[in-house]
C-alpha cells in the first residue's frame, strides 16, 4: 500500500472515532437536558405547593420519577455504546462477533441517519460468525457505506443494514429504499470506501450498480492474512 | 398584559412537553412541536411572540427553519435553544436571523429573561 494511502486511512480512522464519539456524547447531553427540565419541573411543583397552596399530586411525582429513570436508562445505554465503540480501537486486529459489531455500529449511526430523514433498520439472520479483522476499521467501512447511501439519495426514507454468511466469511449489505445515484459528492466517498475495504482484506461486491442501484455490498473473510 | 406566546421546536419530545409545562406554570402560553416542518405550520396558524428553536433536528435543521419562518413572518423573534451554541454556531444563527442563542441546559430564569427581552417586555 502507498504511504499516502496509509496516512489517509489512519487520518480518516481517527476522524471517524472522534466524530462518532463526539456525536454520541451529544446524545448523552440531550439526556442530561431532559433530566434537568424534569427535575426543574418537580422543583416547580414543590414550590407551588409550598408557596401557592397548589396541591401536590403524588401520581404526578411518580410519573415524573418514572420518566427520569427511563432517561437514566437511555443515557446508560448510550454511554455503554460509547465505551464499547471506544474500545474498538484498542487493538488493530481482533476476533469479533459480526452481529454484535453490526448492532453496535447501527446504534452509533442511527442519529446521523435520522438527521438525514432516514430510518435505519437491520435485517440480521439468526446465525452469526466471528471475523478476525480491525474492529474499528470494519465499523468504519459499514458506516462509510451508509454515508454513501445517505449522500447518494435525497429522498430516502429507510436504509437497511443486513448480512448473510458465505463460505469465506460474511457479505454485508446496505440497502436503500430509494435508488442511489452517483454524483460528485459521492465520488470521493466511494474512492475512500474501496480503499478502506481493500485495506481490510475485503472486497466491494456491488456498489449502486445499474441493475440494482439500491444496494451496496461488501464481503469480508473470516480471517485475513494481513497483521 | 397578554401572556407571552412561545413556540418550542425541538425533536426531544420529553424536553418539549416538560418545558411547556414549566413555562405554563409561569403564566406563559407555551406550545411545542417536534420538528421544523411542524413549527412552520404552527407559525402560519397562530401568532407567537418568540420561538425557541433547536439547532440540530432530523430533516430541516434550525438555520433552515429560521430562514423559512422569517420568509413567512419577518419580525418573528427566534431564540436558538441548543447544545451546539459555540461561537461558530452562534454566529451562523445570528446571520440566519436568530435573536440570540441559549445553551442547554439553561436555567428557567435565564430563559424567561431572554424570552421577555426578545418580546420587548
Amino acid at each position: 500500500m502507498e504511504k499516502e494511502d496509509s496516512r489517509l486511512l489512519w487520518e480518516r480512522g481517527l476522524q471517524f472515532l472522534g466524530r462518532q464519539t463526539a456525536a454520541q456524547c451529544h446524545e448523552v447531553t440531550n439526556v442530561f437536558n431532559v433530566i434537568n427540565e424534569m427535575v426543574g419541573l418537580m422543583g416547580d411543583l414543590a414550590w407551588g405547593a409550598q408557596n401557592k397552596g397548589r396541591p401536590l399530586d403524588p401520581d404526578r411525582l411518580v410519573e415524573l420519577t418514572g420518566k427520569i429513570a427511563a432517561q437514566v436508562q437511555r443515557g446508560n445505554t448510550i454511554v455503554r455504546a460509547i465505551n464499547q465503540f471506544g474500545h474498538s480501537a484498542d487493538t488493530p486486529r481482533a476476533v469479533f462477533d459480526l452481529r454484535a459489531v453490526l448492532e453496535q455500529i447501527t446504534f452509533i449511526a442511527r442519529r446521523p441517519a435520522a438527521l438525514s430523514k432516514t430510518a435505519l433498520e437491520t435485517d440480521f439472520p439468526d446465525q452469526t460468525v466471528s471475523l478476525e479483522n480491525s474492529p474499528l476499521g470494519f465499523q468504519q467501512a459499514v458506516f462509510t457505506a451508509l454515508q454513501i447511501a445517505l449522500s447518494a439519495s435525497s429522498e430516502r426514507r429507510r436504509i437497511t443494514i443486513g448480512y448473510t454468511l458465505v463460505d469465506s466469511g460474511a457479505r454485508i449489505e446496505v440497502v436503500s429504499d430509494d435508488a442511489l445515484e452517483h454524483h460528485d459528492a459521492v465520488s470521493e466517498q466511494v474512492v475512500f470506501f474501496r480503499l478502506l475495504v481493500q485495506a481490510l482484506g475485503g472486497c466491494v461486491e456491488r456498489l449502486m450498480e445499474a441493475d440494482d442501484p439500491h444496494r451496496i455490498t461488501m464481503v469480508f473473510p473470516k480471517q485475513t492474512s494481513e497483521g | 398584559m397578554k401572556p407571552l406566546r412561545v413556540l418550542i421546536v425541538d425533536d426531544e419530545q420529553e424536553l418539549v412537553s416538560t418545558l411547556v409545562e414549566r413555562l405554563d406554570i409561569r403564566g406563559i402560553d407555551a406550545e411545542g412541536v417536534g420538528n421544523g416542518a411542524a413549527g412552520l405550520e404552527k407559525i402560519k396558524e397562530q401568532d407567537f411572540d418568540v420561538v425557541l428553536l433547536d439547532l440540530k433536528m432530523p430533516g430541516m435543521d434550525g438555520l433552515e427553519v429560521i430562514r423559512r419562518m422569517h420568509a413567512e413572518k419577518p419580525d418573528l423573534k427566534i431564540v436558538l435553544l441548543t447544545g451546539h451554541c459555540d461561537a461558530e454556531n452562534t454566529e451562523r444563527g445570528r446571520q440566519a436571523g436568530a435573536y440570540d442563542c441559549l445553551v442547554k441546559p439553561v436555567s428557567i430564569d435565564t430563559m424567561l429573561r431572554l424570552l421577555n427581552q426578545a418580546a420587548g417586555r
